[in-house]
């Protein structure tokens, strides 16, 4: 599991995770991801798009990270989640508190960016 | 069809990359479609880790017995173990309507587990042990 966070856009982190979203992927990216989105208490976009699986645990992370967003009023937004990723994280009802945007212009948007 | 998979495990100790990769493996092996292999990993990952949690009695690690076959379009998914008496289906779920400041950790697992399966039966038995069998296909989340 890789995680990487880019700044460039100004009043918007950018993250993009790769890999399995299991329970040891959760565990070797848990902690940075958290630091990272957090920390700058700005909206943040999440990439999906390369990650293959997530289950419950990683479902969980993108809940409290995104619960510690709104504490300073900021939005975190998923970004191109594959088929089976996105159907699961609808499967679980994500999509009712997390916004799932196709593109980064959708995403910025959703973010308020 | 090929001989089941069946893995047995110890609470404490669960090696979860070998078992996910080596359920993975078989279906794959079984020429299983890539969302019902998607939905059985989940339903692998959940109870596990539900049992794993809450399965202790008196703080001492138990046993867990996961069986997988393949009958398409179904994977059946057999868990036994000797833990608590724990009825998985009676657990609370995270509500699809609760905003997001309301959500707390938990719940979200077996919300999974439920709306990926096709069917979903426990029983405990006289031996003491808790048996759950699940059947996954590629159904869940709408049309595949």
């Amino acid at each position: 599991m890789q995680l990487t966070v880019d700044d460039s856009v100004a009043g918007l982190t950018r993250v993009t995770l790769s890999g399995e979203l299991d329970i040891a992927g959760v565990a070797a990216v848990s902690d940075s991801f958290t630091s990272n989105v957090v920390t700058r208490r700005q909206s943040a976009v999440v990439d999906l798009s390369g990650v293959t699986f997530v289950a419950s645990l990683g479902m969980g992370l993108l809940v409290s990270t995104a619960k510690a967003l709104l504490r300073f009023d900021k939005r975190l937004v998923l970004l191109r989640p594959q088929s089976l990723v996105e159907s699961a994280l609808r499967a679980a009802g994500l999509d009712t508190v997390l916004p799932i945007a196709a593109d980064e212009a959708a995403a910025a948007r959703l973010a308020g960016g | 069809m090929d001989e089941p998979l069946r893995l047995t495990l110890r609470s404490d100790a669960v090696d979860w990359p070998r078992v996910e990769e080596t359920v993975v493996r078989y279906l794959e092996s079984q020429r299983v479609p890539a969302k019902t292999t998607y939905g059985a990993r989940v339903v692998v990952e959940e109870i596990l880790m539900n049992s794993t949690r809450h399965g202790r009695v008196d703080g001492r690690p138990h046993e867990i017995r996961l069986e997988v076959r393949v009958a398409l379009p179904e994977v059946a998914l057999s868990f036994e173990d000797d833990g608590r008496e724990f009825d998985p289906r009676m657990a609370p779920e995270t509500s699809a309507t609760e905003p997001l400041e309301a959500r707390r950790p938990g719940g979200l697992g077996l919300k999974l587990v439920r709306a990926m399966a096709n069917r979903f039966d426990y029983r405990r038995d006289a031996d003491g042990k808790n048996r759950i069998e699940i059947r996954v296909s590629d159904k869940w989340g709408g049309a595949s």
